[in-house]
């Protein structure tokens, strides 16, 4: 998959647990887990907008775009 | 979600049924024969015959019915085996899985083989039946009509179907994995 989610680089740099972001987002921890291991396969502008408002950061933060030689193009 | 479960618990059984029942029939069609058209037990494929061609037949020409019609049978048998796991499926609340489909598919293609081979057996059993009669009273008839037509159309929409819940179960795939 070319687009890494680095939501743990996130809870990590805010010091919030994955439980505490699931309840505030509205999320199963099932779901969470998914997302942090890049199984999902979409995103909610809804999950995307909370998680960004919980966390006090920009989708960039938590998305990141790498070509199949693991380089970032921008 | 009840309604569609109660409905396949019915159903499962019913091809379950369905399933013992085929073989039975198929076994006491042949050896129970007595040449009498008319009977209760009758293979479906002496049911075609004019009766001045059909009398009692011999043992062998029993094994020889019942061992050409088998892979009809047979089919028949699967394809119930399959509807059956499918429904026992759905009574389970799974509906849009890759095993859905499968059974789909796997039921669609038995009933569309069980079309090509059912000529070939009437064809062989027309012969088996008759070939100890007299010199012009011998038969070989080869049969495709309406009704196989139908089945083969059933077949058709029925693989059909097995695409349409693929792409269904994918869908599902992916709504299950948007966050």
């Amino acid at each position: 998959m070319a687009i890494l989610i680095n939501l743990d680089v996130m809870l990590a740099k805010r010091k919030v647990s994955s439980k505490d972001l699931a309840e505030a987002v509205g999320i199963t921890p099932q779901n969470l887990s998914v997302l942090k291991t890049g199984k999902a396969k979409a995103i909610r502008f809804s999950t995307l907008d909370a998680i960004c408002k919980f966390l006090e950061c920009q989708p960039g933060d938590i998305l990141e775009f790498r070509d199949e030689e693991g380089n970032v193009n921008i | 979600m009840d309604k569609i479960k109660r409905m396949s618990i019915f159903l499962k059984y019913a091809f379950l049924l369905m399933l013992l029942a085929i073989p039975a029939f198929e076994f006491g069609g042949w050896i129970l024969f007595d040449g009498d058209p008319e009977a209760y037990f009758v293979s479906e494929f002496l049911l075609s015959f004019d009766p001045e061609y059909l009398g009692p037949l011999t043992d062998t020409q029993k094994a020889l019915g019942l061992l050409v019609s088998a892979p009809y049978a047979g089919l028949g048998m699967y394809c119930c085996w399959q509807l059956a796991r499918l429904f026992e499926l759905y009574s389970q609340g799974l509906i849009f899985t890759a095993d859905n489909s499968a059974c789909y598919r796997r039921a669609a293609w038995a009933l569309l083989i069980g079309e090509i081979v059912f000529p070939v057996t009437e064809t062989a059993v027309s012969y088996i039946a008759t070939m100890n009669n007299a010199v012009g009273e011998r038969l070989i008839s080869v049969t495709f009509d309406d009704a196989n037509i139908g089945n083969i159309v059933v077949a058709c929409v029925i693989l059909a179907i097995s695409w349409v819940m693929d792409e269904g179960r994918k869908l599902q795939d992916e709504a299950e994995l948007t966050i």
